[in-house]
């Protein structure tokens, strides 16, 4: 059993998809403690006001009174942005600095998360890995994990999906028959710890630079853009020619929404 | 011969430690009772680890409906007790509350095989606060006393019933939606239920007192007090289990 065990039997564990202003206020107070307030303000926050993200949260209640601003502390967030296609693309778990170890806390809510994904019958999970990235690459290869086809670029690098289905990928972390309770006591066999250890640590070292505002680095990046509705109309680069661009006199003038077509130049989103 | 009373416990994830306990308490100190009735949402059942619950303790565990709101959600479950038990008489307490001397449920909460409700006329609680307010939004009139003391509080099952009717005949909805539909600071299970015994059944109760009450057995710590962990490390040393 964990050090962390008494201190997660605090932690309240839920799944939401529709954020109040008190989980708003916490979310932000998250960031900010941690050292990432951009990721709230310039894309968690913009994005709750749609109805694309699932956050499976770990959160510690105010003693008394239990609602209101401020009534919520966020110990860990695990996100899934539900894309097209029925695609949760993963943000790896994010937790306060106070339980930088805290791994029974780090799966459970990936537990949580990808139960919920499952019993939303989404298509599947997936992270965005930096190419070449063999150790991201393998430690989610081991968690069943497997090389898709959508690639988003940066200025700085390519980046490779990784996806599964959510079953899948409960089953080889081993969180489909555990119970939560063993989970947040980690009273686990030493091989289901260095499984889950390695996917965590791995995937949380993996996503820092990009929390510190240091993308260029970033050897993972969060799951929040929706790669398929964010492709240009016409198809990118090798792929599908889009529409066909109507002749003189046959249709409006100037270039149809489709008309772009393949173009010599990379896209910062292919598929 | 008093009816058979069940101990009815609400509980979830956070009050395990206090759960323990309570019921280490009341192996030590109570007797009169059935068996003892816990019941939580599943989402705290896949977080008990067994350990809370000593062998001897007569207990049974149940699950209750799952609720987004579980400050609300657990009034909610208390206002159906009867549904989980098929004693006549229900003594509630919560997970936080600690015998401290040996007692009698019969003894205690029972005269003549009638239940005793137990009321303060001098109350700290104004009558405008929230708890006391839900009894006159529910029942259309206050009560002339404040019902709300130190558990365990004991009803007869027949009560929760006539309750939930009562809902639906006065308000149009069931007792469910009514309760999950007030603040959490203008809700009290027990005060509906001592309006239900005070405005319809009156004579069926032993209408006593509390006032001027001491050495109560059962004293209510605060689960969520930043001295919890202190209280039940102390409380832990008096029982000899684990801290």
């Amino acid at each position: 059993m964990t050090n962390y065990a008494p201190i997660n039997e605090s932690i309240r564990l839920w799944v939401t998809t529709t954020v109040s202003p008190e989980t708003r206020s916490a979310l932000a107070t998250f960031c900010r403690r941690n050292g990432f307030s951009h990721l709230f303000f310039e894309i968690l926050d913009p994005l709750l006001s749609g109805n694309d993200l699932v956050l499976a949260l770990a959160t510690t209640d105010r003693p008394w009174p239990p609602k209101g601003i401020g009534s919520q502390t966020i110990d860990a967030v695990g996100i899934a942005m539900i894309g097209s296609e029925g695609r949760g693309l993963l943000t790896p778990v994010l937790a306060d600095r106070k339980h930088s170890t805290n791994l029974g806390l780090a799966a459970a809510v990936t537990k949580q998360l990808l139960e919920t994904l499952r019993d939303r019958k989404a298509s599947s999970a997936a992270y965005l890995v930096r190419q070449g990235d063999r150790v991201l690459e393998r430690v989610l290869e081991r968690a069943g994990f497997a090389r898709a086809d959508l690639h988003v670029a940066t200025e700085y690098a390519e980046y490779v999906e990784y996806s599964a289905a959510p079953e899948k990928v409960l089953e080889a972390l081993g969180l489909q028959a555990m119970r939560i309770g063993d989970v947040l006591a980690l009273t686990l066999d030493g091989r289901e710890l260095d499984r889950l250890s390695a996917y965590h640590f791995a995937l949380a070292a993996g996503i820092v630079p990009y929390l510190s505002d240091s993308i260029r680095f970033a050897a993972l990046l969060p799951g929040l853009i929706d790669l398929i509705a964010s492709l240009p109309p016409g198809g990118v680069p090798p792929g599908t020619p889009g529409p066909e661009i109507p002749g003189p006199g046959e249709g409006p003038q100037g270039p149809s929404p489709g008309g772009l077509g393949p173009g010599p130049g990379p896209s910062p989103v292919e598929r | 011969m008093v009816p058979a009373i069940d101990i009815f416990i609400r509980t979830y994830f956070r009050d395990f430690r206090w759960l323990e306990l309570s019921l280490l308490s009341i192996i030590k100190f109570v007797e009169g009772f059935r068996r003892i009735i816990i019941v939580m949402p599943p989402s705290s059942l896949e977080r008990l680890r067994g350990s809370e619950i000593p062998a001897s303790a007569q207990a049974v565990v149940l699950t209750c409906q799952e609720y987004s709101d579980d400050y609300i959600g657990q009034q909610v479950t208390k206002l159906s007790a009867d549904l989980f038990t098929d004693a006549p008489l229900i003594a509630h307490i919560d997970s936080d509350c600690i015998f401290r001397v040996p007692c009698s449920l019969p003894a205690l909460l029972t005269k003549n095989g009638r239940p005793i409700i137990r009321i303060l006329r001098r109350s700290r609680r104004p009558a405008g606060d929230g708890w006391r307010r839900c009894i006159a939004d529910f029942h259309s009139e206050p009560l002339p006393f404040d019902p709300l003391v130190s558990l365990p509080i004991i009803y007869p099952s027949s009560l929760y019933r006539e309750l939930r009717t009562e809902c639906c005949d006065r308000h149009g909805v069931t007792l469910d939606q009514w309760v999950l539909s007030r603040r959490i600071d203008a809700m009290s299970e027990f005060g509906l239920m001592a309006g239900q015994a005070w405005f319809k059944r009156r004579d069926d109760f032993y209408w006593v007192s509390a006032d001027d009450e001491v050495g109560w057995p059962c004293f209510q710590y605060w689960s969520r007090s930043p001295k919890a962990t202190e209280m039940q490390a102390e409380l832990s040393r008096v029982f000899g289990r684990r801290s």
